[in-house]
This record gives C-alpha cells, structure tokens and sequence, in this order.
C-alpha cells in the first residue's frame, strides 16, 4: 500500500501495492499509476 | 576562515588583477553567491549603461557554504545588467565549478571592460591569469571544457563556458558548467561574449577552514538525511525534475502550442518513466544525495549519436508542450542542441513556440520565415530555428535578441501572444489556476521567472494552521485562492535569496518538499562552517535586504510598478482543458492588483513599489551606493 495525493481534490487515498491504476474515493477522479521504489507510487497520468 | 576568501578584480581592457579579502561586514550583511552579487551589482553597474558595452560589470560568486558536503552546496551565481530585460541579471548554476573557485581560494570575481582578443580567465591556488582564448572560440560548451582540461593536463577543472551563442551575443545565451548545469536566465552568456570572455577554469587545492568542522560534517550528514526522507527529493532521485510533469500535465498547468492550451493530450511519450529508455544511470552536483539528472544516449533520430544529462521538466515543455511535440526523443535532441549551442532553453523555447502560433495566425509567414514551416510539432524547423538563433541567421536573427525586439521587428499585435514579462520569457507552467504563481512571475527581479518566489507547496493542499505556521500569517490552502499569496511570495522570496547566497540547491529546502531544511538549518550549517552566528529572522531580514537591493536595482534603470504585470491574456482566456480545479480559471484583475497591494505592503514598499525611507533605513540600504567592496 501507498498512499498519492489527488491532483484534483488534493486529499490523500490509498493505492494498492503495485497497482496500474486508482480512482480518488472522494473526487472519483481516475489515475494511471507507477512505483518510483517498490513502496511509493506515484500518479503518472489521467486513466 | 572559510568565510575569509578573497574577491578579485579583473580588468579585461588593461588586464590589472587586484585581489582582496572578503570584509566580514559583507558577510553579515549579504552572505555570499547571489548576495554579494547583488550588492556589488548594485555598487559597479553605473544607472542606464548599455549591457553590452564595456562598462558593464561581470560577477562570478560562490556560496558562502560551497563545499560543504551536503544540499548541492557548490552553487554559483553570475550576475551583471541583463541584456534580455535591462534589469537585474542573475543566474545560479549548480555542478561543481562554485566549490572548485573556493577550493582556488576565491569567492567572487568582478570582471570589467572588455578584452581585444578572446580570453579565458584561468584561476588556480590563489593565483589567476588571463589567457588566450582563440582555440576555444567557436567550440560548443562540452568541446571548451574538454580542450581547457587537456591543454592544461588536468582532468579535475571545472569550468564556466559559453557557446557559439554567446559569442554571437544572443541575448539569452547563458553560462553552462560540465554536461548539464546552466545559469540560463537572463543572458549572462551574451554579458560574457560581450567581453570576448570564453570561459573561467578553476582548479583549487586550498583547503577550508571550518569553525566546527567535525560538528560540521555530523550535522551534514543530518541534512543529507532529513533532504533524502522527503517523498519529493525520493522522487526526483528516480526520474529527476521530469516527475513534475505527471502532476502538471493531469491537472492541466502546463503551457501547450504557447498558450492555447493548458495540457498536452496524448503526451505519455513526455512522461519521465520514459526517460528509462534512454538513461544510463543519475549523477549529482557537488555536495548532492539527492542525483537529480539523468546521463542518457541516444543512439538513433537526429544528431544521434550522443550523450547527454537531463532533461529537466523545463525541456518538456520548452521543447515539448510548448511547441507540440509529442516524442521524447525530439526532446531530448532539442535539449542537446541549446546545451551545445549555449542557450537558454525556456527563452528558446518560449521564442519559438511563440513564431509557431504567429504563424498559425498568419502574422508572420513562409517569406518572413525564410521559408520555414513553423507548423505545430514540426521537428525539422525547430531544430533548424534553434541553430538559427544561435547562429544568428535568417529568421533565428529576428528572435535573437529577445521578445522586446522581436515584437518590435515583427508588429501587427504579435506581442499580445508573447508570454514574457519584463522582456522574459515564461516558464512553461500556466499560472491562470494559481495566484501565488500568478503574483511570483509579476513581480520577480529578474523578469518572468519560477526561481525568485515560487511557493510550489502550494500545490499540495496543505493545513491552514501548518500554512499560518510555516509563513508567519494567514495562508489559504486552496491553490485557487488569493488569500495570503502575497504573503507566501514574500517568504519564498527571501527564503531563495538566502539559499542562493549560501549556496545551496533550491530543490534541497521548501521548494517543492515542504519539510526540507530551510532558516534554523540554515542558521547552524553557516555557525559551524563559518563560527558567524544567525537568527532566523535574521537570515529573513539578510533575504529581505538582497531582494529590496534587487528592486532598487530595477527601480534605477526605470522599471515601475507598470512593469509588475502578467501577460494580458492571464486576464482574458481561461484555460481550456484539465481537472476540474483547474478547467475555466483566468486571472481576476482586480484580485490580482489587491494582491499586489498587500505584497508592496509586507516589503515595506509604496502603492508604486518604491521602498520606503523607513524600509531603507531598516535594512541599511538607504545609503547605497556604499561601496565597501
């Protein structure tokens, strides 16, 4: 688990270990994600 | 003592070196780097010269912690009047060449007048010569570096050079030091081909001498620690400043075909995990955990073969969004070009995406171009616009000397689409959504500009009462907001004046990691470098007295409250594209001159930006010119 910031509502949510994508349970927006280190993701683009 | 190395004044027209301690007093009044710089720019720089002639004045100044092991700390700044904006001219450059000028004994170098044949200043152990240059002119910036290297048969000098593009005094030619590290801003390049000034080598073997120098280190390595915790520094040591661009170009904060749009759609190619293709590994600057840029081959496309370092998030744009692009590798090729050439990328950039929309619009055209199709995302062009400007052929002439000149040349409301503030180019961040951003480009010393003020914490949403905390008075945490920025610009504004006169890196304190080191860090590295002990506000005020210098400066050679501006289509056009905080936004023109108001207010300035005499008085400055050094 990791958590990102959401570039649309700017609260923080959990990413599962090793996920492609995520969606922001509060804005619902929708993130392709990557992994800078094993443990930190990071938002790479809009899903 | 390390504070304790010496200036030198360097006469190109008669070559009469004089060499003189640093005074204490300087120290406590202005640092170093950029401090110094600024005081002496102030003090030599006689009001309304033309920056290309002779009586302009060069400065070349360490960091008063260069060389201590940790934050970057081997920054120097160059500074002289700007031949892009006719004010402040200042640029800080990372790589190892500011700890190597300590390391030969000196801290700054003044250099006046202007030499007859082209010269490199050599400075070694103390000593310092001016050489003959004619082998040098003409090569690229890697070429001169590697031929001052062998010619003096030693591998570890560091040099300051310029490229083809500073000898043809392109305006924005900058300053470049190893593979990557450039002063870019503000045409210090061209200052330096103005007096037939190549290079400055340094090569030193004269040891520091710290106060608490074993405190020192364990208090180094504390630094190093806490810089290489933060998420943002974890980051930027896998994919460099390319991280930035995942955030801006989702949410819709970056400048795309100049200023139409605010995102590049299907620009995945741009995204730095694809940087992986190419990289070969990262590499830092002197005193650096954090290895911020990536060294990459290309092996196939244009110019292929080559190796390079970087690109920064600024090429993305410059050569990316701003322009059309979509592939990586005409990036990373664009980049290798301006390096080589010596130019500054976001002012080329700028310039050439810029020509694209005018030619869009039918306002310049292929006979104007000289036959150039300045269309969207054409390589071709813009590699050839690139060797034309810095050639200073055909069409890159008519934007060789900046935007002033080339709306001037080029007329028929072309200036209206230029995105440049004082003469200079912008980033290729879209600041409609933010006001902060929005209020930092108006209002920096040295024109449109991300790296004078910009609070890019902003961004991340943070606790009020964090804010409250952090800038010493109410801060809104929403990005979108005008409440408090001008606050937030203040501080940023001297937390970056002091970090470039101790010459630190500026990702490495609250730039964009918001828990990084910054004043009462700050206060204890310079106690057990150089014993001279500092409060925090009173580093604030040494912060407040460089940028109000800075702004006396400008006042001086004419700039007024007219001038703190943005470009007019801030006002009218919103941005089209992104997430929804950031889709519709425009700058409220009323809201932004308040905002102005209250940032004149927390200087201690007049409604038309003037310091006070009570200000003045405050900082010491209302005697300046003092001429102490």
């Amino acid at each position: 688990m990791s958590e990102v910031r959401c570039l649309n509502c700017l609260k923080r949510f959990e990413v599962q270990s090793n996920a492609k994508e995520a969606t922001c349970p509060n804005c619902k927006t929708k993130y392709r994600i990557s992994w800078p280190t094993p443990t930190q993701a990071k938002i790479r683009g809009p899903a | 003592m390390v504070w304790n190395r010496k200036i030198a004044y360097i006469n190109l027209s008669t070559r009469k070196i004089i060499r003189k301690p640093v005074p204490k007093t300087m120290r406590q009044l202005y640092l170093g780097g950029r401090g110094i710089d600024m005081y002496l720019l102030y003090n030599h720089v006689k009001p309304k010269i033309d920056p290309l002639s002779p009586e302009n004045v060069l400065f070349i100044g360490a960091g008063l912690l260069g060389g201590i092991p940790c934050l970057g700390a081997g920054r120097c700044d160059v500074a002289a009047k700007s031949p892009v904006t006719g004010g402040v001219g200042d640029s800080n450059v990372g790589g190892f060449f500011g700890a190597e000028l300590r390391f030969a004994g000196f801290d700054h170098l003044v250099v006046t007048g202007k030499s007859k044949k082209t010269v490199y200043i050599w400075v070694q152990d103390g000593e310092i010569e001016v050489r003959d240059a004619a082998d040098l002119w003409g090569k690229d910036t890697v070429e001169t570096q590697t031929a001052i290297r062998q010619n003096h048969g030693d591998e570890d000098i560091k040099s300051l050079v310029i490229g083809v593009a500073g000898e043809n005094l392109v305006r924005f030619a900058n300053v470049r030091t190893g593979m990557k590290n450039s002063g870019g801003r503000t045409g210090m390049g061209c200052v330096m081909g103005s007096k037939n000034l190549k290079a400055v080598a340094a090569r030193g073997t004269m040891n520091l001498e710290f106060a608490k120098p074993e405190k020192l280190l364990d208090y180094c390595k504390e630094m190093n620690d806490m810089i290489i915790s933060t998420r943002w520094a974890r980051a930027q040591s896998r994919w460099g400043t390319m991280i930035i661009f995942s955030n801006t170009n989702t949410t819709g904060l970056i400048r795309t075909k100049n200023f139409q749009l605010n995102l590049l759609e299907d620009g995945q190619d741009l995204e730095p995990e694809n940087i992986d293709r190419y990289s070969i590994g990262t590499a830092g600057c002197y005193g650096c955990v954090v290895h911020c840029r990536h060294r990459y081959v290309l092996k196939d496309g244009p110019y292929a073969p080559f190796f390079d370092e970087g690109p920064e998030y600024t090429s993305l744009g410059a050569f990316g969004t701003m322009v059309n692009v979509k592939k990586l590798e005409t990036v990373l090729a664009a980049n290798h070009l301006v390096n080589k050439y010596g130019l500054d990328t976001l002012e080329t950039g700028g310039l050439i995406a810029w020509a694209m929309e005018l030619y869009e619009k039918g306002i310049i055209n292929d006979k104007m171009t000289g036959g150039l199709k300045l269309n969207w995302g054409n390589e071709e062009a813009l590699f050839e616009l690139i060797h034309q400007i810095a050639m200073r052929e055909g069409f890159g002439n008519v934007l060789a000397n900046g935007f002033r000149d080339a709306i001037a040349k080029i007329g028929k409301g072309s200036g209206y689409y230029a995105i440049q503030v004082k003469g200079m180019s912008n980033l290729h961040s879209d600041e409609r959504p933010t006001p902060s951003f929005a209020l930092g480009i108006a209002t920096a010393t040295r024109g449109s500009d991300h790296l004078r003020s910009r609070p890019a914490v902003d961004m991340y949403g943070l606790p009020e009462e964090f804010l409250q905390e952090l800038y010493g008075g109410p801060v809104s945490s929403d990005y979108t907001s005008y409440d408090g920025k001008s606050r937030m610009i203040w501080w940023q504004e001297r937390l970056y004046a002091v970090t470039d006169s101790i010459g630190i890196c500026k990702f490495q304190t609250v730039f964009c990691a918001v828990h990084a080191p910054k004043w009462n860090e700050f206060s204890k590295l310079i106690q057990l470098a150089t014993g001279m002990k500092f409060s925090k506000s009173q580093l604030m005020q040494i912060g407040e007295r460089i940028y109000t210098l800075e702004r006396m400066f400008n006042l001086r050679e004419g700039f007024t409250r007219k001038d703190d501006k943005l470009p007019e289509r801030y006002f009218k056009e919103p941005t089209p594209l992104g997430l929804p905080i950031a889709k519709g936004k425009k700058i409220d023109r009323k809201k932004f001159e308040i905002m102005l108001d209250e940032y004149y207010a927390l200087h201690g300035w007049s409604k038309n930006g003037v310091p006070t005499k009570k200000a003045l008085v405050k900082l010491g400055l209302d005697k300046e010119p003092t001429h102490m050094i």
